[in-house]
């Protein structure tokens, strides 16, 4: 079992759930709408009653533990089926304690109320709501059918899987087509509606109905994805289709495009399309829960893929992250992907997860800091005006004696009553809500308990009206709030804090703003020469460009890129500003950082890397780490389509280079660097 | 001459002094004094008449060293002695004698029949001239009928959808305020400097879609999107006129069809014609939807606009070239409109085979086709047009 055997703390019986916790006292007012609400939880096989020759997964799908009857709970709640029939990786797992369920929004405090629920789940992560309408059975297609005609390749050829989880992806760009057909074996579009009754959303398309599509169109792109549903002009939202570039499309250009007419069949692509409210409405939900379904749905169908005697390795690109978690491997995603990898390891289809590193060392998202007894430390957190998201921050406690720590959250209308809460263990909830009983803030003082340690979550309101909301919303006040961290135990503590991401995705309609951590005295933005300040060097702040991994990146099996800039010469390659940096709280990882840099900048001048628009023959640039990380997954593919060995690690990395004019401190460039950077050649127009 | 006389003196009127100045030597400085007007600012009116009066010498009326026979009445006539601006009378209202716009009235204006708009085309069949009249039959060429206030308002949906695009397209937005020529040439390769004709052609497809879509919009009188919905807020001005059909469908298309059908050699492969087809009309559709992102149109003005635009533009090349003997007539059934019905460019045309397609969706219907003869002073400048290319 990858993660401690659960039992909750005596001082919180509950499992840990703040953002569910959240969502029900908000009313669901930061959720989009949707009647169901997916949720990822970790539960307690112990507790379950596992039949002789069962796995603990398909004692928990069964939902006996529930009810003795569980077709009574079909109104309630129900299991997708990429986890009731799982794909055969998964199957031979005796214990493995994560599920994705769907709880309709008007059964889930009678759900959260009862002791069934209570006593078998451990954590809970919730992701965005969906309608039922859009629920169906996920792996519509036959698996026995035969494959488009860009998909064959040479019997015995060496061949290996991309899978690519993201949001927007053209798939019918000739990019990732050649002369016979499509090759993008399966694609997944997570949040289309489509018909029938089964339990998981959306629509699955393969080789042969995308080449089909597009012949019947006469290769008009538009007119395919408009029949698909990806590109529906009479509703209102983000159409990732419909404009000139977007994220998916340009990270699987970079992991697995092609020319068309080099004619490659040996890397057949999966690709998970997640809805735009998993990963553009930020600081409501999370995106875990579809990519971990998307992760299994890639598992599955590699398993389709696969030939007889054939050992099919995977590749998976997620060029996602959140700003928070536990940073020490034990988020629910993290102990996931680890046990997947594992698992996978010597099996006919080994797993390789690439993940982007996260691009928020610049961002101001992280504090951290060490109390002794008796102290306080005050972190200044500013929430911007004009944010129609939520303002959330959790923070970590490493091994708290008792007493525990106690966290005050003061607005900056303080000492006005009525705009402060406290939470400590033995007071571990507090809220302010206003006259119409909407929330204000909140606090959470969630014990240690199941895989996840002790930790504060804070949600503070909007601090504007949305326009779609309706008037009766609280609206809290933007300005510095602060958080008052005091150690109430007897021993000194280190505590981390990261705010959840809040901002807006670019491209999307402009909603939240994020908030970030100030510290005026201490932390320097810009160096004596006014460039902007890369590294925390001589820094005394407890804000720090550190230890602002993604939160899903600090697994021990996964492999974490972060990103860098070219430049003329390898002495002036020098990591990107923004990509986030090490070290993290997790021994079994080997590096304390990114694995290594791909290169995410193609100069000062020339921002981000061109690679595929979402139409044929289109390219544009896009920077970041979700850049960088699929051009380590190509590498890898391409090291094993040559060699017939998966890769851990090029060993052609160089270290930056130290240029006077901007050099990277010493102490710091592991944190940020990890192995090195990988040169890659600069080139005009796509990389190779 | 009187306000001059009545200033003089007058110091710092330019000039001014010189009218009285040619007696004298005072004059000098009225050389500069008699400009011209208006766009002939600065021609040198003053200049020549003193000019004149230093070399005409005495009256001869000896005869010319050029050709100054008399210039022989013919048709087209003598159409290369004039200039684009003088020559675009002569061709609009070479078409336009032959276009005669007219719409139902309902009686007592009761809504509940349906009110047609309808353009309608002379088949001339003597020839007109200086002594006999023009005679001919009319027949009807486009016919509109208007969508359903419903409609319009269940279209408002797809504007709001299409409004995501906004940041995307806001710069073709903006290029494509103005006539569309930048687009049109970096498609097909115009040279304001090589293409004299094929531009002065084309300005008279913008006038002639303009006649027809001003007077459908009049007749019509389609409501725009923001007049039905304060959540609109179109990113640039919208236009007073009305809204169907859209005039920037009408006209991109128009332009398209005879762009494509101009440039192209008899001996140019069908393969490379089709393509050049394709790109133009997907640039038309393109600039069409991109008026539904600005928020100042409904899909159903764009395929309205479609239409009129491929028939103006058919009807252009059959009148300019002579090369075809009819060509087919047009009902757009607005009320047949399907509410949620959306525009891509590639419902009613086949870019193909250059035809519309066979079986049209419901809205659109195929009536008799109308004979076109050729009008011959159009045809000078299609000649003239297709020698450039």
């Amino acid at each position: 079992m990858v993660t401690a055997p659960g039992s909750h703390n005596p001082l919180s019986p509950r499992p840990v759930q703040p953002y569910l916790d959240w969502a029900i006292a908000t009313k669901f007012a930061y959720l989009r709408e949707g009647d169901w609400l997916p949720l990822l939880v970790e539960f307690n096989p112990q507790t379950l009653r596992i039949e002789s020759g069962q796995t603990s997964l398909q004692a928990f799908t069964s939902l006996k533990w529930l009810s003795d009857d569980p077709r009574t709970l079909e109104d309630a709640i129900r299991i997708p089926d990429l986890f009731v029939e799982p794909p055969k990786l998964l199957a031979r797992a005796k214990e493995f304690g994560f599920c994705v369920v769907l709880v309709h929004r008007k059964q889930v405090v009678a759900l959260l109320d009862s002791p069934e629920w209570n006593r078998t789940i451990l954590r809970v992560e919730l992701g965005p709501p969906v309608t039922l309408a859009s629920l169906q059975k996920t792996l519509k297609s036959d698996p026995a059918a035969p494959l488009g005609a860009g998909l064959s390749a040479a019997a015995g050829a060496r061949r290996i899987v991309i899978g690519v989880i993201d949001q927007g992806i053209a798939f019918t760009h000739d990019r990732f087509r050649n002369r016979s057909g499509s090759r993008i074996a399966y694609v997944w579009q997570q949040d289309l509606m489509g018909g029938g009754s089964f339990v998981t959303p959306g629509i699955e398309i393969t080789a042969a109905e995308i080449d089909a599509a597009l012949a019947a169109a006469g290769g008009d792109e538009d007119a395919v994805y408009r029949s698909t549903g990806g590109l529906d002009y009479s509703s209102g939202g983000y159409k990732a289709l419909g404009r000139r570039r977007s994220h998916g499309t340009h990270v699987l250009d970079l992991a697995a495009g092609a020319d068309l007419h080099d004619d490659v069949t040996d890397r057949p692509i999966i690709a998970v399309d997640m809805p735009d409210e998993a990963v553009g409405d930020p600081a409501g939900s999370t995106l875990t829960v579809h990519a971990i379904l998307g992760l299994l749905y890639i598992l599955h169908r590699a398993d389709s893929l696969r030939r007889p005697n054939e050992t099919l390795p995977v590749v998976v690109n997620l060029s996602y992250g959140p700003h928070e978690g536990p940073h020490d491997g034990t988020a629910i995603l993290e102990l996931v992907m680890d046990f997947f990898v594992q698992l996978a390891a010597n099996s006919e289809t080994p797993l390789k997860i690439v993940l982007a590193a996260g691009n928020f060392r610049q961002s101001r998202i992280h504090a951290a800091f060490q109390i002794r007894p008796g102290q306080t430390k005050t972190l200044q957190w500013r929430l911007q005006p004009g944010g129609l998201t939520a303002s959330l921050m959790e923070i970590w406690l490493a091994d708290v004696a008792a007493g525990g720590v106690s966290v005050a959250v003061r607005s900056p209308l303080h000492p006005l009553p009525n705009q402060s809460v406290t939470v400590s263990p033995a007071s571990p909830e507090d809220d302010v809500k206003d006259a119409a009983g909407s929330v204000l803030m909140e606090a959470r003082y969630l014990a240690a308990g199941g895989g996840s340690r002790s930790h504060v979550v804070i949600g503070i309101a909007r601090t504007a009206l949305d326009p779609a909301g309706g008037w009766g919303q609280a609206v809290a006040p933007s300005g510095v709030w602060s958080v008052e961290v005091t150690n109430t135990s007897t021993a000194p503590v280190s505590v981390q804090a990261w705010i959840k991401r809040s901002d807006t995705p670019s491209g999307h309609p402009a909603k939240g703003r994020q908030s970030y951590f100030e510290d005026p005295a201490n932390y320097r933005r810009a160096r004596p020469n006014g460039r902007p300040a890369e590294f925390d060097e001589t820094s005394e702040s407890h804000l720090r460009r550190r230890e602002t991994l993604s939160g899903i990146a600090t697994g021990e099996r996964t492999v974490v890129i972060g990103g860098y800039r070219r430049g003329d010469n390898s002495a002036d390659m020098h990591p990107a500003p923004y990509s986030s940096a090490g070290p993290h709280d997790n021994s079994k990882r080997g590096y304390s950082a990114p694995d290594w840099l791909e290169h995410s900048d193609d100069s000062i001048a020339c921002f981000g890397v061109l690679a595929a628009g979402t139409r044929s023959g289109s390219s544009a640039p896009m920077n970041g780490t979700s850049a960088a990380a699929p051009q380590a997954a190509k590498w890898i593919a391409e090291t094993w389509l040559s060699t017939g060995v998966l890769p851990v690690r090029p060993n052609n990395l160089v270290q930056p280079g130290a240029n006077p004019s901007n050099p990277i401190p010493a102490g710091e460039r592991p944190d940020v660097v990890g192995g090195g950077l990988r040169p890659t050649p600069q080139k005009r127009g796509r990389p190779s | 001459m009187s306000y001059l006389q009545g200033l003089e003196g007058v110091e710092g009127v330019e000039g001014v002094e010189g009218v009285e100045g040619v007696e004298g030597v005072e004059g000098v400085e009225g050389v500069e004094g008699v400009e011209g007007v208006g766009r002939y600012r600065g021609f040198p009116v003053g200049a020549l008449i003193t000019h004149r009066d230093g070399i005409v010498g005495s009256w001869a009326n000896g005869g010319t060293g050029w050709d100054s026979a008399e210039i022989p009445q013919a048709v087209p006539g003598e159409l290369k002695r004039w200039d684009p601006r003088i020559r675009r009378f002569l061709f609009e209202s070479e078409l336009l004698s032959s276009l005669y716009f007219a719409a139902d009235i309902a009686p007592g204006g009761a809504s509940g029949t349906q009110q047609w708009a309808t353009l309608w085309s002379l088949n001339e069949t003597g020839g007109a001239t200086g002594q006999n009249a023009p005679a001919g039959t009319w027949s009807k060429f486009v016919s509109m009928n208007r969508p359903t206030h419903s409609i319009l308002q269940q279209q408002l949906n797809l504007v709001n959808g299409y409004s995501d695009l906004r940041a995307d397209r806001a710069r073709e937005i903006i290029a494509q305020m103005r006539p569309q020529y930048a687009f049109w040439s970096s498609v097909v390769p115009l040279y304001r400097g090589r293409h004299r004709r094929t531009l002065e052609l084309i300005q008279i497809v913008l006038r002639l879609a303009k006649y027809a879509e001003m007077n459908f919009k009049h007749a019509l009188c389609v409501r725009r999107p923001h007049e039905l919905s304060p959540q609109i807020q179109t990113i640039i001005p919208t236009p007073i006129h009305g809204s169907l059909p859209s005039g920037h469908s009408t006209e991109a298309h128009a332009v398209a069809m005879v762009l494509g059908e101009l440039v192209c050699r008899t001996t140019t492969p069908a393969a490379a014609r089709t393509q050049l087809r394709e790109l133009l009309m997907r640039q038309a559709a393109r600039i069409a939807i991109n008026r539904t992102v600005v928020g100042c149109h409904y899909p159903v003005d764009s395929m309205a606009g479609q239409l009129l635009g491929l028939a103006i533009g058919r009807y252009f090349i059959a009148r300019a070239t002579g090369s075809v003997a009819s060509v087919d007539s047009w009902t757009f059934d607005g009320e047949a409109f399907p509410a949620l019905g959306d525009f891509t460019g590639s419902e009613i045309y086949d870019p193909v085979n250059d035809t519309m397609k066979s079986q049209p969706p419901n809205y659109l219907t195929r009536t008799a086709a109308i004979a076109v003869k050729k009008a011959p002073m159009l045809n000078w400048l299609w000649s003239e047009a297709v020698s450039e290319w």
